[in-house]
């Protein structure tokens, strides 16, 4: 028996070859749909008498002698795994006393010890979940196993790692966090909501990263100094504007020094305005002149007014009306300069200025 | 006038589950008739048909948001009813619009149950402006 190739033949092949796989994709789409489906539903009537159970306890509305943490305590296999899962669903959004009562019941469960384990997977997924869990319940316990997750290989597990000691609150992470930022993966942002989350037992370990940490966790840590008004860290922060070695850096530490206010670092901040520092470092000091609100900084940002920039010379303007009455005189009498008419314009229209 | 043996009626508009059940159940235990709906335009359509007595507001939902569903009650309404918004947004700048919008309390989710109750309670015992 032969066959004989024709190009209607091959044409007819491809398309029963494309036929057959579209069904079997389909075929597949629909089976992980209804898999998903019936997984779903089966959740859903194995958390259903424990649900209205755990809503009782999250509201705060236990009886005295516990029955509905017992009731919860009783779960066993399946069902409390997936409590496990919806009660970290509920800490999300309660706190207090009825939030403290669930961790305990996850405590109690091993859900903690678990999470802790689970941190140590060669699973990426597993890690993350681990960390989250210790997150959400606040676990004092699995600071260590976050901490060590802040040098994780994978940049997923150490954004995750983050949040958790952030959650936690602990600031023996402070140093640990910092020291993180050298690896990429970890957003500024959220490094500064954890350092903040861990209130002010922070500042030492801001002092160690503004001296010795990596350009990003200095960046950092001048950002949290300036919110925090760490008046013990100007000195360095003076170092790091006049050494301007990264201008993302120097621009940072030029905002907290405004912010911190000591009236001895204008002069700092006035040479940093010069044409040779880079253009964000200038930008920066002067709206931290403004922020000083020292009348020493005035004849600087007049200056200023007339700088080939504009976004220099209408950030000297605005520092200018921050300052006081000195200030705003000076920019009124320099009003034809369009910087200067610009930040009156906009100071009338805010109310600083009639 | 108000009749005293009534439950005060509080109409709870969030398009999470959680929440709803939470509030719920812990406003009802504390005494109070609550209707929840998960969008802004139930919610709205809730407040035209019976006006509740207070309204807790989640900010991001669906259809229709908090503040626009709040500006709407507060531009229809003759008589001010009381709302109190509960959103996971917790910026200075999100509060400022909040209150901006006619909100008369704001709480942050996570939330205390409890506090939110004591709020609810404060708010309906000061006079109508």
């Amino acid at each position: 028996m032969t066959f004989e190739l024709t190009l209607a033949g091959l044409i007819t092949l491809a398309a029963v070859i494309t036929g057959v796989a579209c069904l079997a994709m389909a075929v597949a789409v629909v089976g992980v749909k209804v898999q998903r489906s019936l997984s779903e539903r089966a959740t859903e009537r194995r958390l259903a008498p424990l649900r209205p159970l755990v809503i009782r306890v999250a509201s705060g509305e236990d009886t005295e002698d516990g029955e509905a943490l017992r009731g919860l305590g009783a779960a066993t296999g399946r069902s409390r795994r997936d409590l496990h899962d919806l009660v970290v669903q509920v800490l999300g959004k309660v706190r207090g006393e009825p939030a403290e009562q669930l961790v305990e019941l996850l405590r109690d469960q091993g859900a903690l010890s678990d999470a802790a384990r689970r941190a140590h997977s060669p699973l990426v997924a597993r890690r993350v979940r681990g960390l989250h869990l210790i997150g959400c319940c606040r676990d004092v316990d699995g600071l260590d196993v976050a901490i060590h997750a802040l040098d994780d290989r994978s940049r997923r597990v150490r954004s995750q790692a983050v949040h958790t000691v952030g959650q936690v609150g602990d600031p023996r992470a402070a140093r640990p966090l910092l020291h993180a930022l050298r690896r990429d993966g970890v957003h500024l942002g959220d490094a500064a909501e954890a350092l903040v989350g861990m209130g002010y037992g922070i500042s030492d370990a801001l002092l160690w990263a503004l001296e010795e940490g990596h350009p990003r966790a200095r960046t950092v840590a001048a950002h949290l100094c300036g919110i925090g008004g760490v008046r013990s860290a100007a000195p360095v922060l003076v170092t790091l504007l006049e050494s301007h070695d990264d201008p993302i850096v120097a621009a940072a530490a030029a905002t907290a020094l405004g912010k911190i206010g000591r009236p001895q670092d204008v002069g700092a901040l006035a040479a940093a305005t010069l044409h040779f520092f880079p253009f964000q470092v200038r930008h920066a000091a002067i709206e931290a002149l403004g922020d000083l609100g020292v009348e020493a900084a005035v004849p600087v940002l007049t200056r200023h007014l007339s700088d080939p920039r504009s976004r220099i010379a209408e950030a000297a303007a605005t520092s200018l009306i921050t300052i006081g009455p000195r200030g705003r005189r000076a920019v009124v009498e320099h009003e034809l300069v369009p910087a200067a008419g610009t930040a009156l314009a906009l100071a009338r229209l805010k109310g600083v200025l009639v | 006038m108000q009749n005293p043996e009534r439950r005060p009626r509080v109409l709870v508009a969030d398009d999470d589950p959680d929440i709803q059940d939470l509030v719920a159940f812990k406003l009802t235990q504390a005494g109070f008739d609550v209707t929840c709906v998960g969008d802004g335009l139930e919610a709205w359509d809730v407040f035209v048909d019976s006006p509740p007595d207070l309204i807790v507001l989640d900010v991001m939902m669906p259809c229709l948001s908090g503040l626009d569903l709040l500006v709407k009650i507060r531009e229809a309404a003759q008589v001010r009813i009381p709302v109190l918004l509960l959103s996971g947004r917790s910026r200075d700048a999100d509060v400022d619009a909040g209150f901006a919008a006619g909100a008369d309390d704001y709480m942050v989710k996570p939330f205390s149950p409890r506090e939110l109750v004591h709020r609810v309670n404060g708010i309906l015992a000061r006079p109508l402006p």
